[in-house]
């Protein structure tokens, strides 16, 4: 009883990060067949920003510190990538944006220059951020920690909020048409260039958010933005390139999957999403709810 | 109003069209004929700065500009060939996506949209449904409607009718030629050369990539090459 609560519980909180930080990384793809490496980068980045704004005389950090709350130092981060992820893609990617290859070559490259600027300034090992809200309560002999209950909470307004955007406002229209037939798109008159600019914006700061949690939880090392990366890639695919709803599914599924696992052998979690990703690829290669782009 | 002066498209080597002149004024009605693979739907294409081009277009005395959604703003609007629509997004919204360019909290949308209604009833009835759902018929009035929605000073239609019945072909025509006399201009693009002289005041034919030959649809109708070539007349 006690271990199906806990799987319930941890596999809902992780699935849900999986989901921020993968939601991104098929919305960036979905309005411009864009397959950004560099969107674990964005994870990790959310991550360190806030380690960094909320330090204070820490020997260890090469940087001069702000010692914010932690509050702050959570809005500076997702502030920080929102506006960083959009500038990456205005001077980086826009201008081989027609050419999948140099797109790959050009994202990674990013990807890997964010981890050697972090592990300059803050090395290589893992940093942790500290809990926003500390103590837990216990049901039915599970212990939960309050603040794996506010991830969870917050993880689901965001995604909340993100529905909402793209499914009830002019811009989020947009940018569903724009995912779905980029010529129809620009005879309404729909400025690709703008939408795509609001989607790297949101994207960045989703990632963020993923990013400040993975952190407060596991912990985090520049290097090991390739984790997200990887899980991004994994609950895209599964769920079909380029759509949300596909990528949530998607992301429960691997996230669970997951927590189910390494209740029984935790060296083999990984391996879970992977065999998944095996299993419906076979049986269906376009995804869960993938379909076709026109162009 | 739409002036194209020498207008050349290349597709790599391919010299598409050569050297096209053509114009039609405010509130005409002008049909661009010519078998398949003549030019007409990369003239189109050329026209909302779909595809790259050498020559000049003016649209109301001022040179055409280089992105397509600015090209949308002078209401020089595009139905174009395939449709192009948003297959998993509503009819409704597909229809409102039209209005993207205009404020649309005033009102105004609605108004739009209850005369795109008034000409395609079975609109209102699939309002919800998703456009892919939709017979081919429905789907080129979404793309009629959709194009109204960004209220047209220059409609473009790429072979609206293509591929559709008789009965549904009829209602298209109708629509056309109840928003040519609302005095929206027209430029229609079509292969069933009977349909493009019904309700159109100049005829352009295009061969090959080149304007070949240039009248009234009267004078297409007694011209003895169209009528050979075109009409199947003896």
């Amino acid at each position: 009883m006690t271990a199906l609560l806990d799987v319930l519980v941890f596999g809902f909180l992780i699935s849900s990060l999986y989901a921020l930080a993968a939601v991104g990384f098929t919305m960036i793809f979905g309005v411009a067949g864009v397959l950004n490496l560099s969107h674990g980068a964005f994870v990790m980045l959310g991550a360190y920003i806030a380690i960094w704004a909320q330090a204070l005389n820490d020997p260890t950090i090469h940087l001069p510190q702000l010692g914010l709350n932690l509050p702050a130092a959570f809005l500076l981060a997702i502030l920080g990538v929102a506006v960083i992820a959009p500038l990456i893609y205005r001077v980086f990617v826009r201008p081989v944006q027609d050419r999948p290859i140099i797109v790959f070559l050009v994202t990674l490259l990013l990807a890997i220059l964010f981890e050697q600027v972090a592990i300059l300034i803050f090395s290589v090992n893992p940093r942790a951020l500290p809990a926003m809200v500390g103590s837990s309560f216990s049901i039915l002999g599970t212990q939960i920690e309050y603040n794996r209950l506010l991830a969870s909470v917050i993880a689901l307004v965001a995604i909340g909020a993100l529905w909402l955007f793209v499914h009830r406002t002019k811009t989020g229209k947009a940018i569903l048409a724009l995912s779905m037939d980029r010529k129809g798109a620009a005879l309404v008159g729909i400025n690709a260039e703008r939408i795509q600019l609001i989607v790297w914006a949101v994207s960045g700061a989703l990632a963020a958010i993923a990013g400040l949690f993975m952190a407060s939880f596991m912990g985090m090392s520049p290097l090991e933005e390739r984790v997200p990366l990887v899980i991004s890639f994994s609950i895209v695919v599964l769920g079909g390139l380029g759509s949300i709803p596909g990528s949530l599914w998607a992301a429960y599924i691997i996230g669970y999957a997951e927590t189910i696992v390494a209740q029984f052998a935790p060296e083999a979690r990984g391996l879970a999403a992977l065999i998944f990703l095996f299993i419906i690829l076979a049986l269906r290669p376009q995804g869960l709810l993938g379909r076709k782009v026109a162009h | 109003m739409l002036e194209i002066q020498n207008l050349n498209v290349y597709y790599a080597k391919a010299h598409v069209l050569r050297g096209v002149n053509l114009r039609v004024e405010s509130g005409e009605f002008v049909s661009v004929i010519g078998p398949n693979g003549a030019g007409k739907t990369t003239l189109f294409r050329a026209i909302s700065r779909l595809k790259d081009y050498s020559g000049d277009m003016f649209f109301d005395g001022s040179r055409l500009p280089q992105e397509p959604a600015q090209i949308v703003r002078l209401g020089l609007i595009q139905c174009p060939e395939g449709r192009h629509l948003f297959p998993y997004l509503s009819v409704l919204d597909n229809l409102t996506l039209g209005a993207f360019r205009h404020d649309q909290r005033d009102g105004s949308v609605k108004q739009e949209l209850e005369k795109v209604y008034t000409m395609f009833p079975i609109l209102r009835q699939r309002a919800y449904q998703m456009a892919r759902t939709l017979s081919g018929g429905e789907q080129q009035m979404v793309t009629i409607g959709r194009a109204l929605m960004s209220k047209p000073k220059l409609l473009l239609l790429d072979e609206p009718t293509i591929g559709l019945a008789p009965i549904v072909r009829k209602l298209i025509v109708d629509a056309l030629k109840q928003i040519s006399d609302s005095g929206v201009a027209i430029l229609l693009s079509e292969q069933n050369v009977p349909f493009a002289l019904e309700h159109a005041q100049r005829v352009y034919l295009l061969e090959t990539g080149s304007l070949v030959k240039t009248g009234t649809a009267e004078e297409f109708r007694r011209d003895e090459y169209v009528r050979k070539s075109y009409l199947g007349a003896a």
